[in-house]
Formats: C-alpha cells, sequence, structure tokens
C-alpha cells in the first residue's frame, strides 16, 4: 500500500482505495453468481419439509363404538404411506380403548423401552381378557416391561414412559381416524 | 478475525505465494474485452468452466432424489421434475446445461484453432483440450440414458450398435459398454457409474492439467 | 481480504504509464469483468431454464419398436453421417470416419506445424477447419429436417387419422414393378379381389402406389390388424404371406 499512500495519504486514510473497492465489487459479484445457480438448487434440497405425509391420519375403518370401556381390542388397519415415488399401503397394528369418558385411546404396540412389540393379556379364545398380573395388562416379551391397560409402564420395569398414543379423530359416521404418534409423561398426559 | 485466521495458517503453510502467482499476473491487453470488445472470443473458455461448475453443482443436487434403476429412474425423474420443490429447474439447469457445455467448448476450441494457440509450445494443451471435448461427449451419451424414457432407451439402443460395428471386438465392446447384450438393468448402473464416479473424476484432472499449463505457458501473444 | 496491503501502487488501468500497455491484474480488476460477463451469462441461462419447462417423456418402453430413435443433437452429425455409409460400408460411418476426425483433431499442432498464427496466413488449416464446421452445422441441421419428417410421416401414418389416400385411376396408367417377387402372386389372386387387379381399387381403396407413403413395417403392422371391412391379415392365411406381401408393395411408389 506505501506507492498508493504517498500519492494519496487522505484517501487511503478515510476511503476505499481502489483496489479494494473493486474487490469488495468482485466479492459482489462472485455471490450473485453462486445465488443465482446455488439457489433452486439449495431450494430443492428443502422439499422435504413442506411433504407433511407423517401428519396424515388414516382411516381404522372400525367405529368408535366397537370399542369397550374394559379392554382394548388389537386392530389392523392401513396407512398409504408416499415415500418418493414409491406410494404404498402399509399394514399397521394398534390397541385401542376407550376411556371412562368414552374418547378412544390408540396405543402403539411398540415398547417405549427398546421397540419390541408388546403383547396384552388375551384369553384362550384368542381374545382381551381382564389381566392376571394386577393392574399390569401389556407385557413385553423382551426385557418384562410392563404396562396397565391404558398403557401407562409400571415404575419397577424397563419401560421409560407409556406407550405411545396416535392423534385420533372421530368423522361423522363414527368411523375412528388415527394420526401421528405422540408421546406422554408418568401420568399419561400426552407430552 | 478472518485475517487473524489466514495469517495462522500462512505462517505454517506459506499458502500466499501460490494464490498470488494467479492473482497478481498481469492480463494481456489483446485478450481483454474492456479494451478491445473484439476479444470477447477470449471469454468462451471461462464460460465453458462456468457451465461445467454449474453441472458438476446441478448434477450432485439431481443425485439426491434420482435412482439408478429400471423400475425407478423414469418415476424418480418425474418426481424431480413434477413434485421436487424447483426440482424442475434444477433438472432444466442440467439439461440445458449439457447443450450450452458443448456449445462453449465448440466456440472456445474454434477461438484457440483460429487464433493458431495450440502451435507450438502449447500442443500439450491442445490436446488436453480436445480429450476434454471427448470426455464432455462421454457425459452427454451416457447422461442421455439415465431418464430411462423412450427417447433415452432408443437413442442409447441405437449408439450402442455403434460400438458393435467395430471390427472383430465390436460385438464385445458392446456387451462390455452395455454391462449386458441388451440395454438393460446394467446398463443403466454402468452408464450411472460412469457418468457420476468415472468421467468426472477424468474431467476434473484434465481441467486440473489444462489450467497448470495455461499458467505455465501464459496465454499466447497477440496475432 | 487484504489484497490492498500487498501490492503496491494502485492497479488502475493507465495506458500510458504502464510498463506493459493495456495490461491489467488478474485479481480483481480483469477476473471482475470476467465475472461480470458470468453473471450476465448466467442470469439469461437461469432466464432461459426457468422459462422452458422440463417434461417426461414417456417411460422406455423395449417393445415399442415404432419410438423412432434418435440421439442427442450434439450427436446429429455422428448419427447423420451413418446414413451415407450403407449396408457394408457401415464401418466407415461407424468407426473410420469419426477414428479419423478425432485424430486429426487431437494432433491438430503437429498437422500444422508452421510458426504463422494468423488464420490468413495458414490458408489449408483455417480452410479445413471452417469447412469441417460448416459440415458439422450442415449435418446437425439435415439429421434434424430429416427425423422431424420421420416424425411427422409416422404421425401422419398413424392407422386412425392420416389414412394415405391415392387417387382413383385407370388400371390401364398403372405400372407396377417387381411382379416377379412373390408378393405379388399373392396379392393378385387374393388382396386383389378388392383392391383391384391393379390396386386401382374397387370394393376397397386403391393400394397401387402405398409405397410412396408407407414403408414395409408400417405396411405390415397395418395389414396385421386389419381396419373396417379389412379382416385381420387381410384375410391372408399367415404372417409370413402378410410379410411377402408388404414386401412387395412396398416397391410400388407410383
Amino acid at each position: 500500500m506505501s506507492d498508493f499512500q504517498e500519492h494519496a495519504p487522505d484517501e487511503s486514510l478515510n476511503a476505499l482505495t481502489r483496489r479494494q473497492f473493486l474487490t469488495y465489487v468482485l466479492g459482489g459479484t462472485g455471490g450473485f453468481m453462486a445465488t443465482v445457480v446455488a439457489s433452486p438448487l439449495i431450494v430443492s434440497t428443502f422439499d422435504p419439509l413442506r411433504r407433511l405425509g407423517a401428519n396424515a391420519f388414516a382411516n381404522t375403518h372400525h367405529k368408535v363404538t366397537d370399542f369397550s370401556r374394559q379392554l382394548p381390542t388389537l386392530i389392523e388397519y392401513t396407512v398409504h404411506r408416499d415415500d418418493g415415488w414409491n406410494s404404498a399401503d402399509v399394514a399397521a397394528r394398534t390397541w385401542v380403548i376407550l376411556l371412562p369418558d368414552g374418547t378412544p385411546l390408540a396405543m402403539s404396540p411398540i415398547c417405549t423401552h427398546l421397540g419390541c412389540q408388546v403383547n396384552g393379556t388375551l384369553g384362550p379364545d384368542g381374545k382381551p381378557a381382564p389381566s392376571q398380573d394386577g393392574p399390569w395388562w401389556f407385557h413385553c416379551p423382551c426385557h418384562g416391561s410392563k404396562y396397565t391397560k391404558y398403557g401407562i409402564n409400571s415404575p419397577d420395569s424397563p419401560a421409560p414412559r407409556p406407550l405411545d398414543v396416535h392423534k385420533v379423530r372421530v368423522d361423522d359416521a363414527g368411523y375412528l381416524w388415527l394420526g401421528p404418534l405422540q408421546q406422554r409423561n408418568r401420568s399419561g398426559q400426552v407430552i | 478475525m478472518l485475517k487473524k485466521a489466514y495469517d495462522w495458517i500462512d505462517e505454517r503453510l506459506n499458502v500466499t505465494p501460490l494464490w498470488r502467482d494467479v492473482a497478481d499476473h498481469e492480463v494481456p491487453a489483446h485478450v481483454n474485452p474492456a479494451i478491445k470488445m473484439s476479444a470477447f472470443v477470449y471469454c468462451f473458455g471461462g464460460l465453458t468452466f462456468l457451465v461445467i461448475t454449474t453441472q458438476i453443482l446441478s448434477g450432485m443436487f439431481l443425485a439426491m432424489y434420482y435412482t439408478p434403476d429400471i423400475t425407478n429412474a423414469w418415476y424418480s425423474v418425474k418426481y424431480i421434475t413434477d413434485e421436487v420443490l424447483l426440482g424442475n429447474v434444477v433438472r432444466g439447469m442440467h439439461f440445458w446445461g449439457a447443450s450450452l457445455v458443448i456449445i462453449m467448448m465448440f466456440l472456445h476450441m474454434l477461438r484457440v484453432f483460429f487464433t493458431g494457440a495450440y502451435k507450438a509450445p502449447r500442443e500439450l494443451n491442445w490436446v488436453v483440450g480436445v480429450l476434454l471435448f471427448f470426455v464432455v461427449l462421454g457425459f452427454g451419451f451416457t447422461g442421455y440414458l439415465l431418464p430411462w424414457d423412450q427417447k433415452a432407451y432408443w437413442a442409447t439402443a441405437v449408439g450402442s450398435q455403434l460400438a458393435g460395428t467395430v471390427p472383430w471386438i465390436g460385438p464385445y465392446l458392446q456387451t462390455l459398454l452395455l454391462g449386458s447384450h441388451t440395454v438393460g438393468a446394467l446398463t443403466l448402473t454402468r452408464f450411472f457409474a460412469i457418468h457420476v464416479f468415472f468421467l468426472p473424476a477424468a474431467l476434473l484432472v484434465l481441467l486440473a492439467l489444462h489450467f497448470i499449463m495455461i499458467r505455465a505457458q501464459h496465454i499466447a501473444g497477440p496475432l | 481480504m487484504a489484497a490492498g496491503e500487498r501490492i503496491p501502487g494502485t492497479p488502475r488501468y493507465r495506458h500510458h504509464l504502464l510498463k506493459n500497455p493495456g495490461t491489467e491484474p488478474f485479481l480483481p480488476n480483469f477476473l471482475l469483468k470476467e465475472w461480470i460477463a458470468g453473471s450476465v451469462f448466467l442470469l439469461g441461462f437461469i432466464l432461459w431454464v426457468v422459462f422452458n419447462p422440463m417434461d417426461v417423456g414417456p417411460k422406455a418402453n423395449p417393445d415399442d419398436t415404432s419410438f423412432i430413435p434418435v440421439p442427442d443433437w450434439y450427436f446429429y452429425f455422428l448419427y447423420q453421417i451413418l446414413k451415407y455409409f450403407p449396408g457394408n460400408y457401415e464401418v466407415f460411418g461407424t468407426v473410420v470416419l469419426p477414428l479419423v476426425g478425432a485424430l486429426l483433431l487431437l494432433f491438430a499442432p503437429w498437422l500444422d506445424v508452421s510458426k504463422a498464427r494468423h488464420p490468413y496466413k495458414r490458408p489449408l488449416a483455417t480452410a479445413s477447419m471452417v469447412l469441417v464446421t460448416f459440415l458439422c452445422i450442415w449435418l446437425t441441421n439435415e439429421a434434424a429436417v430429416q427425423h422431424r419428417a420421420e416424425v411427422a410421416a409416422e404421425q401422419g401414418g398413424g392407422v386412425s387419422a392420416g389414412l394415405p389416400v391415392l387417387p382413383k385411376v385407370p388400371a390401364s396408367q398403372i405400372h407396377l414393378v417387381d411382379t416377379t417377387m412373390p408378393g405379388y402372386e399373392i396379392f393378385s389372386h387374393t388382396c386383389a379381389g378388392c383392391h383391384g387387379a391393379s390396386g386401382e381399387g374397387g370394393f376397397g381403396p386403391p393400394v397401387y402406389a402405398i409405397g410412396k407413403y408407407w414403408n414395409e413395417q408400417q405396411l405390415y403392422d397395418f395389414v396385421i390388424k386389419g381396419m373396417g371391412q379389412m379382416p385381420p391379415r387381410g384375410g391372408l392365411s399367415s404372417d409370413a404371406e402378410v410379410r411377402k406381401v408388404v414386401e412387395w408393395l412396398a416397391k410400388q411408389k407410383g
């Protein structure tokens, strides 16, 4: 910078040198080119964020009135899943019981400990039967986690939290629709 | 802060001379369109590089959604084109860019030829340039198949027949090119691998040689 | 960038003060100009892309042999060359010529060894390159034109809409060719019942110059399916017979 300062010391102290100015403009031009090219590319990678497939509800084709307040029932239904350009109807299972006020509670059969499928208590006829184990109605075959019929975990079993529950919706015809899973705390409140 | 970080690195690795050589070399007047408008023909090489850069970038992003498999390829391309946010633009950049690379490269080659810039001592750089041209044509040939549409399939079915006409080794060559006896699943995976791994590697090496030689030999003087 | 501190003097372009008049530093002066040109170029490119949205053609179908294959436009010149080397000379178009062209291009520096660089001072090299360039452009254009014509013919020959309609002329003015072919033999005692002994038409439409409009394959596809009053295979007993008849019919170009 020495030569330039000798000739025009004032300018260099207060203002940009010509070289600095050119460099900034160069940076701006480069930034412009990068933006023109990169913006559509980067926007395209954010496409998955606008796909809310996980929030969709699936019709179980079971009426709410089919379920009991006494014991959970295992139902099978299909979830339509769009996976990129593949779309498929995937079989899913869930346990449904009516709460005392009559609203359905749909519990995922996935143990919150390590992801095994929990078993409900079934009678010899394969239908849900009252528990032989005090309040514990669901038992996990893997590590012995225990849950009540409302899916609340036993504090002395490995499961860290109650069974996850689906968001539920009941349509005008009385059919039960299941939405995304939600976690609950120890007292059964959805977190 | 940035300057401190730079100085810290520079003290240890002495990187300044590396970019100083590029940054400070004097660009002669006869290639500067700002001095003589007709010198714009000297921009073709740089613009080719610019389009190649956008091709590499758009290709990288397309690969996030594309799948090289005969049952899925077409659907994934359709998904990119019709469903993905701005996917149409990303694919369009790669599609039109491919033609643009060829055009700019051809213009660049004509400039070099007609200004006699390939003459001693720059013969080697011309050879590297011609090899780059072949590599780019290879990109075009392999890339055309990837959408797995009718155009792609039949162009490749016919194009690969050409390899089959080579005397003696033709049929073997054709089978090697296609990875099979007809255009099919193995052809698609093969062309995909060539398009996104083999050719880019060759392209980058040749481009590096091209640029290093320009720096070492400087641009050819005025006519 | 702390570049300003490292280079003494202003990089301003002062023609008369410089040792080498007209030169300017690559960074930032020259690169800035290049990048401004690059920005305009890229902007134009992106606008082109945005206003020419892509679509997806039908999925590849190896069974659909009616599709007319064509490479991407920058291979048209090679593709067109092939058409000029039929049959046994094919290898000239597919291998020899492209190989020779590639080698000539690759070794151009050793073919044009004069010291002269100005294009006017090496007329042979310049003329060859100009010629090759125009040849490539012409071949590309020719291939495009011919492909368009083929596609149009294909669509025109679609079985439903554009059936070729031949004008009715008296049988005496029709000159059939290649009447020694087995196809004519079959034609004359089967198809001729409706289309006339000379293909002048009767119950069925005239066919005497059908080869001008349809090639063998198109004729074959049509006859196999049949249409209206014409039964599939035109009432012939086998596909092989149909093949023989259309082979002869395709040669009748009026």
